[in-house]
């Protein structure tokens, strides 16, 4: 089995990486680290994924995942696709990666109804994911149990890979004060936010 | 731990009724069969949902998963819901079970966006294309990782 892994020196990338290495599969990473940079080489990271079984459509910039959803669907067997639950929400997160992330998953919803010959697509859903920099027990920093952790992402691919008719897993998330106050950094002036944040509390 | 099955007599139910009764679980099914009213007794079957228990709202029941779902915000249970592709491909032969099922993907995304307490919401293809051992699957696969609260499944 041959995996091709954009984003694969940190985070959830890293995770897959490894989650791939255990299962003895030839797994190539594609990162900057390693001379592979989503701005620029985007016709190369095609070509040089396109003979894999399954493409792991992970690191994020501007409209690159679906360049590389669109370059890669007919040529390999299985793809992930790591969109955002942000899309669902785009009166919170004022910017443009919530429209990348919704013209994403919608390519992905369209690419469900294709005929064989196509790639079988998994869209995960993402939320708040566990970083590497960030001390999960200092509670000053997190605050809240509802941080996915790369494990049950990773668990989740493994499902469908035993499940192949499995196309779509969303993860859940909360607003809590950690998350809230990483929107209001990025939105500060978001009344939606500021409303939903209101509701919350009350609850 | 109970099981219960609202619709349980057919189908999917059916089958997720007998594969947990398989496992040794304590299963309670609900249906025509065995004098619910689905529709009516909609009180009267999630009274009997203790914390903790996993609730599988299967049957459509002439639209009533929503009224289940807000029957039991406050009872602590594990709940599934069945979905349908309907919701984003609507059946133009059935446009009110396609609104209907828009609706509680709706009202699903809501409530889940601070859930109470665990919830799956699985988006189901056509009965007749569904696999029912793939379905008892996702339900096993999220009682080990609940913070999935949404699977989707292929068309074809």
């Amino acid at each position: 089995m041959k995996v091709a892994i954009t984003g694969h020196t940190a985070g959830i990338g890293k995770a897959f990486y490894q989650y791939f290495s255990k299962k003895n599969a030839e797994v190539i990473g594609m990162s900057r680290a390693n001379g592979y940079d989503l701005n620029t080489d985007v016709d190369r990271i095609i070509e040089n994924a396109k003979d894999c079984d399954i493409f792991i459509n992970n690191a994020y910039r501007d409209d690159k995942q679906l360049q590389l959803l669109n370059g890669l669907y007919k040529h390999v067997h299985r793809i992930v696709v790591c969109g955002s639950l942000s899309r669902f929400y785009p009166e919170l997160i004022l910017t443009d990666y919530v429209h990348e992330k919704q013209a994403l998953a919608e390519r992905c919803r369209i690419l469900s109804l294709a005929p064989d010959g196509v790639a079988n697509i998994l869209h995960l859903d993402l939320s708040f994911i566990e970083s590497t920099n960030v001390d999960l027990t200092d509670p000053n920093v997190f605050t809240s149990d509802n941080f996915i952790k790369f494990d049950e992402i990773v668990s989740g691919v493994d499902f469908w890979l035993h499940n192949p008719k499995v196309r779509q897993i969303e993860f859940v998330w909360k607003l809590t004060p950690f998350v809230y106050n990483q929107l209001k950094r990025a939105n500060p002036d978001c009344t939606a936010l500021n409303q939903l944040w209101n509701k919350v509390r009350a609850l | 731990m109970t099981t219960h099955i609202i619709g349980h007599s057919r189908g999917l139910g059916e089958y997720l009724y007998n594969a947990f009764k398989l496992e040794m679980h304590d299963v309670r099914g609900y249906s025509r069969s065995n004098g619910y009213s689905l529709e009516r007794d909609i009180a009267k079957i999630c009274y009997q949902v203790e914390p903790d228990d996993l609730v599988i709202l299967n049957a459509y029941a002439s639209g009533t998963q929503v009224d289940y779902l807000k029957t039991l915000e406050h009872s602590h249970a594990k709940v599934v819901v069945m979905g349908s592709i309907a919701s984003i491909f609507p059946d133009v032969t059935d446009a009110e079970y396609s609104q209907y099922k828009k609706t509680l993907e709706l009202y699903f995304n809501n409530i889940s966006a601070e859930p109470k307490f665990p919830m799956l919401y699985l988006r189901l293809t056509g009965s007749s294309y569904q696999d029912y051992q793939l379905v008892y699957n996702s339900i096993k696969f999220w009682l080990t990782n609940s913070k999935i609260t949404f699977i989707g499944y292929s068309t074809l």
